[in-house]
């Protein structure tokens, strides 16, 4: 067994970046499954800029101004990759890497890091936490530390409420500080006491426990980072695991979202949705029927859109309640203005197809091309986009991302 | 000696489809004949066993904080473990992320402020002896090893700490929380020293993983002190010890836990059943559906003779209420929500394989899938996972038309050459279950619909002898794959992975032996725990070397 080392540092220090406008601080990836119908994208598009979205996108018309649509990238990975794709996209969708087989047994192992893991490091600046990954249902991640590293997702809004904004109601101060004073002192004594083990052990275990404490030392910094912000209300408690709540939840952590950025407790937010079976928020529903079996059969056969659009308009109401929370004013400027994030999804089309993938990248403060819409050739890669929105974060270092076969370099027109 | 066998029957038929692009494509067996038979153990791979540090998964957590301090702590309410083939203890899942520490550490604070008021000791603040003796004892059964001189005197300043501002108590819950949080309570660490060309784990390393195995939780004293006169290095103390712990409650309940994950019911689905078509279909059921497995599991090591043919072929269970009605069976539980022991319909049921929880998780939400049935047999039960299908492959079959039964809406991936490679091997087994409905109730026709008669009569070409030849449905195939050595060896392939924290290959020398002497033992289960236990596997792993320093 090989255990990767850590990640170099890919980025030149921040100071010697040309100069321009300001660089985007905080990533928000936004991963909806099941693929679109990008046929109901737009209702007209007489230029790059003169364009009206379909039914599938009118939700985030408020919000055209801040982003910029994408269409016709095409993810070279997936068609290699066995039998069941949905248990292959999730090492696939954000690190464009061919996936670990590991003899056959699904879920598959990421052959990379993640596009927002890439970031990461670098981003995580003074933010306690290096990233944060939002969901529903399903702990599995699209968000990878490395090779076969994953990340897992968390699916309960109050806990991660709980850790993250400290969670302790109408404490007073005093309380407050004895709480912290024992925080403290309890991780100085793990790290310490680890000392002991640390020396007994092989080295391959050396290196994973020194990646754990790497994640004691987030939490202590975590401690102070809390109380600087306005803390948002508790979240309820919802059950996580079934699609009954899951437009809630979903909310909720959306909502969760913003209020991570807006207190900058982290600079990667990764906000994935679950595959649904339903949508009841919206009295989609896709049991009951003989012709159909759920959504994702229904999505299969192309049919019946009197569903299908609905379900798929569904995402674009969510993000576009995202970008709603993130016009919040901060300073001279919104929050949405010092964040880049963009909207990806596992699959171009229900039917497994991965040609014509769709992008909407938003806000990104001037540095990409926003109010727009482009459509490429289909002979460029999701990983060309990620690769471009790490250039427009700045990193003028990396050279390459995903699989080396199918990268193509940085995409034309979409940084400004 | 036909392990090769189906194997190449199924690599052979798979591959006359052109395969996907990567390095991973399935390696090629080798050749072998009848008049040729291989010596397994000749030509196995001998190099030690990785053995990667691994963080307790959630349930060893919750087991490991009841037995260390006597509290008990809701797993499903912890950050759920990925599972890695099924298996949530693979090593392959990585350390522990930040925010998944940040949840464990909010349990054990409240943990170890519940823990604290029972297990303070009353020492006076002038006798250090007394609070560094607590420490030590405390610390015993929480890092599964004696402590250092140094980690006492870290924790010994932690609870000076506490008491300089607050008191007795509060000085034991921040030691309490200190050690839950310490990598060497929440890691599976191994210390070692060489030997050869790999390593040997020392003795307390032993009983911690012992303990994780057998116990799915952490030492109990009797373990750790055989760990400490150090006679854990024996094969014999070693499966005497496998002996006194399968008697265990706690072992029972791990090894209900190994056959959820080995049969991979974390898949039951929570929603998706047409209760218009399935009107039993209930909440409650599906609980009751995992529950049964559980129950029927544990049994392989709380009954004696518990073997891989009970298993599959066993039609005696437990029921409750909405599990009687869905099996038929008339003389359940006197109440809906208590459980009864009740032998069902041989005809109809026989061992796990028809047990409803595993039909369900191999259906869809109308229909049954005959093609996740076939493929679970074969990958799970004969360890053939199948080549993947062709990318270009066109995942649409014919609209069904009325009155069509399951099979014959499925029949045309037999008959497309690109499909039928696989499909010969999948369909087969899979049809064999069409009289269980979606749910896993028997039926005779599917739906309700008299045109739609169930049709489970299969026969089985270029698998094995003996299962091999004509079927009359699932009671009879589950009883030929119950006699199937190709069987036993995978089940005895599974538990030694799990064992061990990683996927085995069945080329290993370790996993051969082991299946060896489990064919040897007539398949019972407690004999390969035990098996496991004392095997030199168990206690050596490969050196390990880090790529760049």
């Amino acid at each position: 067994m090989v255990v990767a080392l850590p990640f170099l540092e890919w980025f030149a220090p921040r100071e010697a970046r040309a100069a321009g406008p300001k660089l985007p601080e905080t990533l928000i990836t936004f991963v909806t499954l099941q693929g679109t119908l990008s046929e109901f994208h737009f209702s007209a598009r007489a230029s790059e800029t003169s364009f009206q979205l379909g039914q599938l996108l009118e939700p985030l018309t408020p919000h055209q101004a801040d982003l910029l649509f994408i269409e016709g990238l095409r993810d070279p990975i997936t068609p290699g990759v066995p039998r069941d794709v949905h248990k292959a996209t999730p090492s696939i969708t954000l690190t464009c890497q061919r996936p670990l087989l590991d003899g056959g047994e699904a879920p598959y192992s990421a052959g990379g890091p993640s596009i927002d893991q890439v970031l990461a490091p670098t981003l995580q600046r003074d933010t306690p936490w290096r990233s944060v990954e939002l969901g529903a249902r399903y702990e599995e991640s699209f968000s990878w530390a490395g090779i076969g590293q994953p990340l897992s997702t968390n699916i309960r809004p109050r806990a991660v409420f709980d850790t993250l904004f400290g969670g302790v109601e109408g404490a007073t101060n005093a309380e407050l500080q004895r709480l912290q004073l024992r925080k403290k002192s309890v991780l100085d004594a793990v790290r310490e006491s680890n000392a002991a083990l640390s020396r007994r052990l092989g080295c391959e275990d050396r290196v994973r426990l020194e990646r754990h404490l790497d994640s004691v030392r987030t939490l202590e910094r975590a401690i102070d980072a809390s109380a600087a912000c306005v803390t948002p209300a508790r979240p309820p408690e919802l059950m996580p695991r079934t699609d009954e709540h899951a437009g809630e939840l979903m909310d909720l952590q959306i909502l969760l979202a913003a209020h991570i950025v807006r207190c900058r407790l982290s600079n990667v937010v990764n906000v994935v949705f679950p595959f649904l079976y339903e949508f009841p928020d919206i009295g989609v529903s896709f049991d009951h029927r003989s012709d159909v079996l759920d959504a994702h059969d229904a999505c299969h056969k192309s049919a019946p859109l009197s569903l299908l659009v609905p379900a798929y308009r569904w995402y674009a109401e969510k993000l576009a309640r995202l970008l709603t929370l993130l016009q919040e004013p901060e300073g001279e400027a919104r929050i949405l203005d010092r964040c880049l994030g963009v909207w990806c999804r596992e699959l171009a089309r229900g039917t497994h197809s991965v040609e014509g993938l769709s992008f909407q990248l938003f806000g990104g403060g001037g540095r990409i091309r926003t109010g727009r819409q482009l459509t490429f050739p289909n002979e460029r890669a999701s990983a060309d986009l990620f690769f471009t929105l790490a250039q427009a974060f700045g990193a003028g270092q990396l050279t390459s991302f995903g699989d080396a076969e199918f990268f193509g370099g940085e995409l034309a027109g979409v940084l400004s | 000696m036909k392990r090769w066998t189906l194997l190449l029957l199924v690599v052979t038929g798979c591959a006359s489809q052109p395969s996907a692009p990567g390095p991973e494509a399935p390696p090629e067996p080798p050749a072998q004949t009848e008049s040729d038979p291989p010596d397994p153990l000749s030509r196995c791979e001998a190099a030690p066993l990785e053995a990667p540090l691994t963080h307790l998964t959630p349930l060893q957590f919750a087991n490991a904080v009841r037995d260390a301090l006597g509290v008990e702590v809701d797993p499903t309410l912890l950050p759920a473990a990925i599972r890695v083939g099924g298996y949530e203890n693979d090593g392959r899942r990585g350390e522990l992320t930040a925010l998944t520490l940040a949840a464990y550490a909010k349990a054990i604070a409240s943990v170890a402020e519940a823990a604290a008021p029972a297990l303070a000791p009353s020492c006076a603040a002038a006798d250090a002896g007394c609070l560094t003796g607590w420490i030590r004892d405390i610390g015993l059964r929480a890092f599964r090893r004696p402590l250092t001189e140094e980690e006492v005197g870290v924790f010994s300043a932690l609870h000076a700490t506490a008491r300089a501002s607050e008191d007795e108590v509060t000085g034991a819950a921040w030691v309490l929380e200190a050690l839950l949080q310490s990598p060497q309570f929440l890691y599976l660490a191994w210390v070692t020293t060489p030997e050869g060309d790999a390593e040997r784990l020392d003795d307390f390393s032993i009983a911690s993983r012992m303990a994780a195995f057998v116990w799915n939780g952490i030492p109990d004293e009797a373990l750790l002190a055989a760990a400490g006169s150090g006679r854990l290095g024996s094969p014999e103390a070693r499966a005497e010890e496998a002996r006194r712990m399968l008697e265990d409650p706690r072992a029972a309940a791990a090894v209900a836990h190994f056959h959820d994950q080995y049969l991979r019911l974390e898949e039951l689905p929570s929603s998706g059943r047409d209760t218009n078509l399935y009107p039993l279909w209930s909440p409650a059921l599906l609980e009751a559906m995992r529950e049964e497995t559980r129950r029927f599991t544990a049994r392989l090591v709380t009954e004696p003779g518990g073997t891989v043919k009970t298993l599959l072929t066993s039609s005696e269970t437990e029921v409750n209420g909405p599990l009687a009605e869905l099996y038929g069976v008339s003389e359940g539980p006197p109440e809906w929500w208590t459980w009864a022991r009740v032998k069902l319909d041989a005809s109809q049921r026989a061992g796990v394989l028809t047990h409803a929880s595993l039909l369900t998780t191999r259906a869809h939400p109308v229909t049954t899938s005959p093609i996740k049935r076939g493929h679970f047999v074969l990958e799970r039960l004969l360890c053939q996972p199948l080549p993947p299908p062709p990318s270009t492959l066109d995942l649409q079959l014919p609209e069904a038309t009325e009155g069509m039964t399951t099979r014959e809406f499925y029949e045309p991936t037999r008959q497309q050459p690109a499909c039928a490679g696989c499909h010969t091997m999948m369909n087969p087994l899979g049809y064999a279950f069409e009289h269980y409905d979606p749910i896993g109730a028997w039926r005779d026709i599917e739906e309700g619909d008299p045109r739609k008669v169930v049709d489970s009569k299969v026969e089985l070409h270029g698998y094995l002898a003996g299962i091999d030849g004509p079927l009359s449905g699932a009671v009879e195939l589950t009883h030929r794959l119950a006699e199937s050595p190709m069987v036993a060896d995978c089940y005895a392939q599974h538990w030694m992975g799990y064992a061990h924290a990683q996927r085995l290959e069945a080329n290993s020398c370790a996993v051969q032996s082991l299946q060896e002497g489990f064919r040897a033992a007539g398949g019972e289960v407690r004999a390969l725990i035990e098996r496991i236990v004392a095997s030199e596997a168990f206690v050596l792993r490969a050196p390990q070397t880090c790529d760049g320093g």
